[in-house]
């Protein structure tokens, strides 16, 4: 396949041409790498603007299959129908990260809840973590339905299987379930040792990452951010210094793109939140209600509101807890708010 | 099958470490004869060759051969695909992981684009699944964050589509280009 088009370019092109001395499957091996490895989406997209026998390789299931997260990291404002085509065909490929990456889109930012939802849950029976993770998180709300939709049974079972795979908010999550007998029988002694369990893979994870530590812009962006005090937000801020349990600081944990895209798709004029509904007050999160007070406020100042107990413990690190301040509705009900923040105060 | 030695490395110079150092020849590290396409003879300790699976079939099926010709293969990238096989063999009997990453990484930037790319059709013909790993995510990692010229000029490629095409190939993917420099 594609000689007579080689044999064709080699009499026209003077220069060697190290390209054609690739045979097809290498060719496949070598953008296999380019997709898995790209670290922005234009990184690949470039392969298939550069010739015809490219494009058809770079298009080919089996490298589109092995494309990594960030060739997906695309900016909201850029949304558009190729970009849209584009994850469905990796969608089609089954490349895990994609069925995630669009399922989150069209749940949340096209609002076409029941596709978004089973490309999730696709992404969920390949072992994607995150995808079990943000399935728990609207089972937990009732996110697209009613509040007589939660289901928390689900939610858990969604996040103990998230936790096996190594997911630390689900971990904290099925802790603080387990310790409140949220959605399962109350055992304290459990859940606090998943939760025990989450700040040890914390601490594991940042060690890991600050030995291969590299400065790079990013980490100038956050400690400008920490120069100008926790209160600046912005799109810097990916994670937070959590460990947050046991009050030490350990570096950023790296969120993911599509967390980012949903921010930025609420905030800026592409997406319009309805009236009443909020986006989750952690920065790196991005989720918004789908419908008024489905997240839950911090008990303590009311005034922000998270998806989940998981947003809720970064953000508290990263910036509430300098900003928190208790006002008179902190004796009222209770019932819909987070009840963690006295344990949490206790261990900082 | 490597060898009676009992040293950790198996590289040339550790047959001096038998008991005769100066007979090359009547040793543990028995030799074998590769002929590249252009006539050229290289000499590598069975070990190694053994590292090539194309090469290692070659003596299952016809033992008795000592010169191995590779038809396929030019002397250049022969040579250097064997000198990362003789370091690898080291890592075997001496595994380092973050030693091996340094020298697999050090291996390939001192490369030239056309060694690179050279050496690619050698490792698979001789099936070095590492080497192949190694070289791909290598010439991955060259045309990261390049612009499409760049990595048109890198493969020596023509570009076959028409300008309207181009054109419209950027338009439809400008999705991916946010805050990238046109170079």
């Amino acid at each position: 396949m594609g000689t007579a088009q080689r044999k064709r370019l080699r009499t026209i092109s003077e220069k060697p041409d190290l390209f054609d001395q690739l045979p097809d499957d290498l060719v496949l091996h070598i953008l296999s790498k380019l997709s898995s490895s790209a670290s922005r989406p234009s990184d690949f997209i470039n392969i298939i603007i550069t010739c015809k026998r490219l494009k058809r390789f770079a298009l080919d299931p089996l490298v589109l299959s092995r494309a990594g997260v960030k060739t997906f990291a695309m900016k909201a404002e850029r949304w558009s129908d190729p970009a849209h085509q584009f994850l469905k065909q990796c969608v089609n490929a089954g490349n895990r990260e994609a069925l995630y990456t669009l399922g989150m889109i069209r749940f949340y930012c096209l609002q076409n809840r029941g596709s978004g939802a089973s490309l999730m849950a696709k992404a969920a029976i390949k072992s994607h973590a995150l995808a079990l993770y943000s399935l728990a998180v609207i089972q937990f709300n009732g996110s697209g339905g009613s509040k007589n939709d939660k289901n928390l049974r689900a939610g858990v079972a969604l996040c103990a299987r998230a936790a096996v795979l190594g997911h630390i908010d689900a971990l904290r999550e099925l802790g603080h379930c387990l310790q409140d007998g949220y959605g399962v029988p109350r055992n304290i002694v459990q859940g606090r040792r998943f939760l025990v369990q989450a700040n040890a893979k914390e601490l594991a994870l940042s060690l890991r990452s600050m030995l291969t530590w590299k400065p790079q812009q990013k980490h100038v962006e956050e400690q400008q951010n920490l120069r100008y005090g926790c209160t600046v937000r912005g799109p810097a801020i990916t994670g937070c210094p959590l460990l947050s349990d046991f009050g030490c600081n350990v570096p950023a944990r790296e969120a993911h793109p599509v967390n980012g895209f949903l921010k930025e798709w609420f905030e800026s004029r592409r997406g319009v939140l309805d009236h009443g509904l909020r986006l989750c007050s952690h920065g790196g999160c991005g989720r918004p209600e789908t419908r008024p007070h489905e997240f839950r406020r911090c008990s303590v100042c009311g005034a922000v509101n998270y998806c989940s107990r998981g947003c809720q413990a970064l953000d508290w690190k990263l910036r509430h807890k300098v900003e928190c301040v208790p006002t008179e509705q902190w004796q009222g009900n209770t019932g819909r708010r987070w009840r963690s923040w006295i344990w949490r105060d206790g261990g900082d | 099958m490597s060898s009676s030695t009992d040293s950790p490395t198996l590289t040339t110079e550790t047959t001096q470490l038998s008991p005769q150092p100066d007979t090359e020849t009547a040793k543990p590290t028995k030799k074998i004869t590769l002929k590249s396409s252009d006539n050229q003879i290289f000499e590598v300790e069975e070990s190694v060759a053994m590292e090539f699976a194309t090469v290692k079939s070659f003596f299952e099926d016809s033992p008795s051969t000592d010169t191995v010709p590779l038809p396929n293969v030019t002397a250049k990238p022969l040579s250097q695909v064997i000198e990362f096989c003789k370091e690898q063999i080291k890592f075997k009997a001496n595994p380092d992981e973050a030693q091996k990453k340094k020298y697999n990484a050090e291996f390939v930037t001192e490369k030239s684009d056309k060694d690179l790319v050279d050496m690619i059709p050698v490792a698979n013909y001789l099936e070095i699944k590492d080497l192949l790993d190694v070289l791909n995510q290598a010439v991955a990692d060259r045309i990261e964050n390049k612009s499409v010229e760049y990595v048109r000029s890198f493969f020596g490629i023509d570009n076959d589509f028409t300008a309207e095409e181009e054109a419209a190939l950027r338009r439809e993917h400008a999705w991916a280009y946010e805050g990238v420099d046109e170079d």
